[in-house]
């Protein structure tokens, strides 16, 4: 770390201290400090790891396939990227637990993408995603791609168009959060 | 502005707190016995039940902990250090002053001073950072 921070190869921390911005960027920007928390129960990460947009599997009437999915994922990023760029000079995409890093000079400002077929009325979101708005309140957007039109086939699909529906700062806690899936710690004994 | 703080946590003290208060978060309810409604109502919000991961400092010699504990913003990014590693990262989520609930949860060190200025975190991930190259 030191390395990359810029102290003397054998320095080490002797206290409690509050990098300024310079050094802090240089170590966000180098290690993996913040990120996607998996459960520690494999069936529940897996579920997270799969949540789609539950109107998108009613309105279909069956699941999006992976590709289908991918495909709405990567239009709405693309769109997103594009709507933020006009006033965020520097953006990069993250993917977990947020989707686009968005810096301006020393304001930063982290975004949730969202991708759906539907009117955009609800959207899926892991608990890190939850826990990431609420962590960063203030510093948060969601932006959902509403309305996407799907073509192509099943295995090989187009995603386009959609209406842009924009929340900057994003309050989680104004909308409502539906749980789908539980992770519960059974009784003892 | 996302900054890092870095936390000695090697020597003797630090790491039962860390046993005690982190790897093993603290019960909301216990922090409740000593925090205001207003910080316990916060807490419960980011938490939602789950116990809460708790760190301090001591206000130094000539309060410079203190000061800087001032400069800690909810969203930095803290890197607790022992043996010459940054071992665990974790997000601020909320800070508090609370002598009393730094008593009941670490007593104090052998000067008589305890960790007051606590600071809660949440997205602990183990880390294997080297500090020296």
């Amino acid at each position: 770390m030191n390395e990359v921070v810029g102290y003397k190869p054998r320095a080490i921390v002797q206290g409690f201290n509050v990098l300024d911005q310079d050094k802090s960027d240089r170590i966000l920007d180098g290690f993996d400090l913040i990120g996607y928390v998996p459960s520690p129960v494999p069936e529940v990460a897996s579920v997270e790891a799969e949540i789609e947009d539950p109107a998108d599997r009613a309105r279909r009437g069956r699941g999006v396939s992976t590709a289908e999915k991918l495909a709405i994922e990567r239009h709405a990023v693309e769109v997103a990227m594009r709507f933020f760029a006009k006033n965020w000079p520097d953006i990069r995409e993250v993917g977990r637990p947020y989707d686009l890093d968005c810096r301006k000079g020393d304001q930063i400002l982290h975004v949730e993408v969202k991708g759906t077929t539907s009117e955009g009325v609800k959207v899926g979101l892991t608990r890190n995603e939850v826990r990431h708005a609420r962590v960063f309140h203030g510093r948060v957007a969601l932006f959902v791609q509403a309305g996407i039109i799907l073509s192509g086939t099943e295995t090989d699909p187009l995603a386009s168009g959609g209406t842009s529906h924009v929340w900057n700062p994003w309050e989680i806690d104004l909308g409502e959060l539906d749980p789908v899936v539980y992770e519960y710690t059974v009784p003892r004994g | 502005m996302t900054r890092v703080v870095l936390q000695p946590a090697g020597d003797e003290y630090a790491r039962l707190h860390y046993v005690d208060t982190v790897e093993n978060p603290v019960p909301l309810l216990r922090l409740a016995e000593f925090l205001p409604s207003n910080e316990v109502d916060a807490l419960q919000a980011i938490y939602e039940g789950r116990p809460v991961p708790t760190w301090g400092v001591t206000p130094g010699e000539g309060g410079v902990n203190h000061r800087k504990w001032e400069r800690l913003s909810v969203g930095d990014v803290v890197l607790l250090a022992r043996d010459g590693v940054l071992f665990v990262s974790g997000v601020v989520t909320f800070k508090a002053h609370n002598r009393r609930l730094a008593l009941d949860l670490w007593k104090t060190d052998d000067d008589g001073d305890t960790w007051e200025y606590l600071y809660f975190l949440d997205d602990l991930r183990p880390q294997s950072i080297p500090q020296a190259n």
